[in-house]
């Protein structure tokens, strides 16, 4: 009798083991259900819903009670009328199957997965349907793909530009020598207005730097010679790209004809910020000590390129005058959202 | 001979100054440049066009407002684009289309069969 009650209890400690280890394997699943974000739905061969994880009622209207029906009975937010054919298949194939769908308004993206449900010995008795949220993966995407043609089109476009320098270049040069010098002159400072660009990731540049990175090469033997003051201004990366071509034509000009063609000429450079009105920006450009100047009679391709890009790109108004100490160049240019700004109050940083 | 005017309708000034020149040395007359879709719009109705070049995007919009005007006003145009060609809005894809950095010949070429349309005698 006592061995009986000793066999009895062994057997009530095991069994209660054994319920207590399914019951904590029960929670462990039950916690991995509830925690993971991934939506899933558990189907038997005839598509009955056999059990689901919270999140899929953001895909399908379950609740509870519907364990037991067919998942093709229930709403369903998403757009697959293929479903069906597509979970007979991994019965068919023993396959898994993977497709991206979209809600029906087209806002959220999913990663659905059909996967075979086995039994110990292999047997397909059902499926499991999981999706995950890839909206923030599409739209990431769908961004760079935006800016890889946004790239493209800056490639084809600097192209054009450098072609079109090029041609005009060419037409307004007296020698192969004279070509060659100004071409490259031209093209280093792009590549000079494209690096201050690149460093700002795209973003704004400040025409403060625009000015000292064109003047570099001229700054050797004139450093004290080039007086710059301003407050600061932002440029637009085409803007910057602009304004670094017209610094280097005028600096080239102020070389080869101007203030710094001789020894104790001088440049000074200023701009300020013109709020009456439309504002506006005022950058003046004043050379002093050079060698008389005069109207020239003709314009060169230097003098075209800056007229043309602050007319026709900055809608800019010019003002050269030819006086007999160096010349002196005001432009206007009005502020816009889309070229030029003004720092916010709080970002402003004195250069 | 008569010249005929060209329309040129591009946002990039040294781009425009290139297509500027190319003409008048073709011995073309030249409308604009216009850089705006409004500036575009005033010279197609304002001035006796014979064929356009049309960038197929002034400041990141699209040329599709002053393609449709050209086509009402039944004058040929050539797009000139810097993006893909295979991503140009409906309006636009129809028409021959050149991409950045242009050919100057072959753009001369096809303005030249534009302006001067070839008419059958029966």
């Amino acid at each position: 009798m006592r061995s009986i009650n000793e066999e009895l209890h062994a057997a009530n400690v095991e069994l209660s083991n054994k319920i207590d280890e399914l019951d904590r394997a029960h929670n462990d699943l039950r916690n991995l259900f509830d925690s993971t974000q991934i939506a899933t739905v558990f189907l038997d061969q005839h598509l009955v819903i056999r059990s689901f994880t919270p999140s899929i009622t953001s895909i399908f209207n379950l609740s509870s009670n519907d364990c037991g029906r067919p998942l093709t009975d229930i709403v369903s937010q998403i757009d697959n009328s293929e479903l069906r054919a597509e979970i007979e298949q991994v019965f068919e194939r023993d396959e898994p199957f993977e497709k991206n769908v979209s809600n029906r308004e087209k806002s959220t993206h999913y990663l659905m997965r059909i996967l075979p449900y086995k039994r110990d010995r292999g047997v397909i008795e059902g499926v499991l349907v999981t999706f995950v949220d890839i909206t923030n993966l599409k739209e990431a995407e769908d961004k760079q793909r935006l800016m890889v043609a946004e790239l493209n089109h800056r490639v084809r476009n600097m192209l054009t530009v450098v072609n079109a320098i090029t041609r005009a270049t060419l037409t307004r040069s007296v020698s192969k020598e004279a070509f060659a010098e100004s071409l490259s002159g031209r093209i280093q400072a792009m590549g000079t207005a494209y690096t201050l660009v690149s460093r700002e990731q795209w973003g704004e540049v400040e025409l403060n730097s625009i000015i000292i990175d064109q003047l570099m090469p001229f700054q050797s033997d004139s450093k004290h010679r080039i007086q710059i003051a301003g407050p600061c201004v932002l440029c637009k990366p085409n803007v910057a790209v602009t304004f670094g071509l017209i610094v280097h034509e005028l600096a080239t000009n102020a070389v080869k004809y101007g203030a710094l063609s001789n020894a104790r000429g001088s440049v000074s450079i200023n701009w300020a910020v013109d709020s009456s009105g439309t504002s506006a920006l005022i950058f003046q450009w004043r050379e002093q000590g050079g060698p008389p100047t005069s109207t020239p009679s003709r314009k060169g391709f230097g003098t075209e390129l800056i007229e043309r890009e602050l007319k026709f790109s900055l809608g800019a108004k010019l003002d050269w005058q030819f006086l007999p100490d160096g010349v002196a160049l005001k432009i206007e240019i009005p502020l816009n959202s889309t070229r030029i700004t003004l720092p916010s109050e709080h970002s402003f940083v004195a250069s | 001979m008569m010249r005929h005017t060209i329309l040129i309708v591009e946002d990039e000034a040294l781009i425009a100054m290139d297509l500027e020149t190319l003409l008048k040395e073709a011995g073309y007359d030249v409308a604009g440049p216009a850089n705006t879709t409004t500036a575009a719009m005033e010279l197609i109705s304002g001035v006796a066009i014979a064929a356009a070049i049309l960038d197929a995007n002034l400041h990141g919009e699209s040329s599709s407002t002053i393609a449709r005007a050209l086509s009402a006003a039944n004058i040929p145009y050539v797009l000139v684009t810097g993006y893909d060609s295979g991503n140009l809005p409906p309006a636009l894809q129809n028409a021959a289309c050149f991409q950045k950095p242009y050919d100057s010949k072959l753009l001369l070429l096809s303005l030249k069969l534009m302006a001067t349309p070839v008419t059958l005698k029966k």
